[in-house]
């Protein structure tokens, strides 16, 4: 992310001096992330492919588009903060894995253990 | 400390930052017990009111930009000389 | 700086305090203390409010109570819009951060401003989506998928309106104290905020209305 100095001593496009921020890296960003999110949108507006794989390649391409967030907006790289900021976004993410996982695997499996029964048992 | 050989220091003692009093996270606790109890018991316009006011004390607050203080070096050292004096005196106290 | 009366050696004289970093602080840097770090602990706690919402929506969004399914009821050129809306808002706020980092107040200023009106222009349109949605009969209380959908969606605006009341209050301080080191950090925390909320919409977007109108 961090650039050779320009030969202009104040600040230029996408120059960073050592600094976080840099208008290349928030450009660069944002385009994957149009792309990213066109993509999807395309796909589901136009019915391109069938259901099941255009599920699978939006749900790939939202993953995808999160990183791309977390490292070019949010900065989460090993040295912010000592490598705390990274370490935190990997334990919420477990976390939040294991809640939605879970839960989807809790309910599935309640609601087909509970589905009514056609033939009462014990007649 | 002591039972890895730690020695109480006598100088070089630097500012200590302290933070100021507020009444802010009371007063916040208050409010917000406020609303629970609105919110249970379907008291709207209460919890409404109570709301609005988290709100407002909570950015109130973020214009008290007078949030902390260091105790300067030398009041350090005055305190822990007073320290130092007592403890050649009395021994243990 | 250490004690000066005692051997420095931490294995002979062991030290238990911790050496405050402002004296090594360029001023243009407002990472003194553990603000920034604190605000991201709190988001990683508001991503795990948001997990559990994601998660309720997911068991639940195939309960239609006999009543409006995603077809029917999700209009994905108006998804797309707002989508579009809070990708560029994170950028306007990039440029305010950039702006702050060459200490340009006017910049920052302003690219705040454009980032507060798209944000007040998305959920302008997410209320509008909603109106229409109770209008037509598919209110919170009509089925568990509705209720989910709409708990889920709403929490999610409501974070990008308190994102939009912050950006006022900056507005505000920035024009009493320009950019004072207390600033910065809350601008830093405040993007944080914005860009966060940018994220959990793409979890929206892809897995509440694109995967809605798939199923």
């Amino acid at each position: 992310m961090n650039q050779a100095p320009s030969a202009d001593p104040a600040h230029s496009h996408g120059d960073t001096h050592g600094h976080a921020f840099s208008r290349r890296s928030y450009l660069l960003g944002f385009l994957l992330s149009v792309v990213l999110t066109a993509i999807p949108f395309w796909l589901v507006m136009t019915g391109r492919f069938d259901a099941t794989t255009t599920a699978i390649v939006i749900v790939g391409l939202a993953f995808v588009q999160i990183l791309v967030h977390t490292y070019f907006f949010l900065h989460v790289n090993t040295h912010a903060e000592g490598g705390w900021t990274l370490m935190a976004y990997l334990f919420a993410a477990v976390i939040a894995l294991i809640m939605i996982a879970g839960s989807l695997w809790i309910m599935y499996h309640l609601n087909a253990n509970m589905m009514p029964m056609s033939v009462e048992p014990g007649t | 400390m002591k039972s890895r050989g730690a020695e109480r220091p006598e100088e070089g003692f630097r500012p200590i930052h302290m933070p100021r009093n507020t009444g802010a996270g009371v007063i916040l606790s208050a409010i917000a017990m406020v609303l629970g109890f609105a919110m249970i018991w379907y008291i709207w316009w209460l919890a409404a009111l109570s709301a609005v006011g988290l709100l407002v004390v909570s950015i109130a607050h973020t214009f008290n930009y007078n949030r902390d203080y260091f105790i300067p070096a030398d009041e350090v050292t005055r305190t822990e000389d007073a320290r130092t004096r007592l403890l050649a005196a009395g021994g243990t106290a | 700086m250490s004690t000066t009366a005692l051997i420095d050696d931490p294995k002979v004289n062991p030290t238990f305090y911790l050496a405050e970093k402002d004296h090594h602080d360029h001023g243009h840097e407002a990472t003194g203390g553990g603000t920034i770090l604190g605000f991201w602990i709190y988001l990683m706690s508001d991503a795990l409010i948001f997990a559990t919402l994601f998660a309720t929506y997911g068991v639940l969004s195939t309960n239609f109570a006999g009543g409006p399914t995603p077809h029917e009821i999700f209009e994905l050129p108006l998804v797309a819009l707002n989508t579009a809306i809070l990708l560029v808002s994170s950028i306007t706020y990039g440029f305010a951060m950039i702006a702050m980092q060459e200490g340009r107040l006017g910049g920052v200023r302003l690219w705040l401003v454009a980032t507060g009106l798209l944000g007040a222009a998305f959920v302008g349109i997410e209320l509008y989506e909603f109106g229409n949605l109770i209008a037509e009969g598919a209110t919170p209380q009509r089925s568990a998928f509705l209720s989910a959908f709409f708990t889920l969606v709403a929490t999610h605006g409501l974070h990008v309106s308190f994102g939009i009341l912050w950006i006022g209050v900056m507005l505000v301080q920035l024009a009493q104290r320009g950019l004072h080191v207390e600033n910065q950090r809350r601008l830093m925390c405040l993007s944080m905020f914005w860009h966060f909320l940018d994220v959990v919409w793409i979890g929206v977007f892809t897995f509440v209305y694109l995967l809605g109108v798939l199923r």
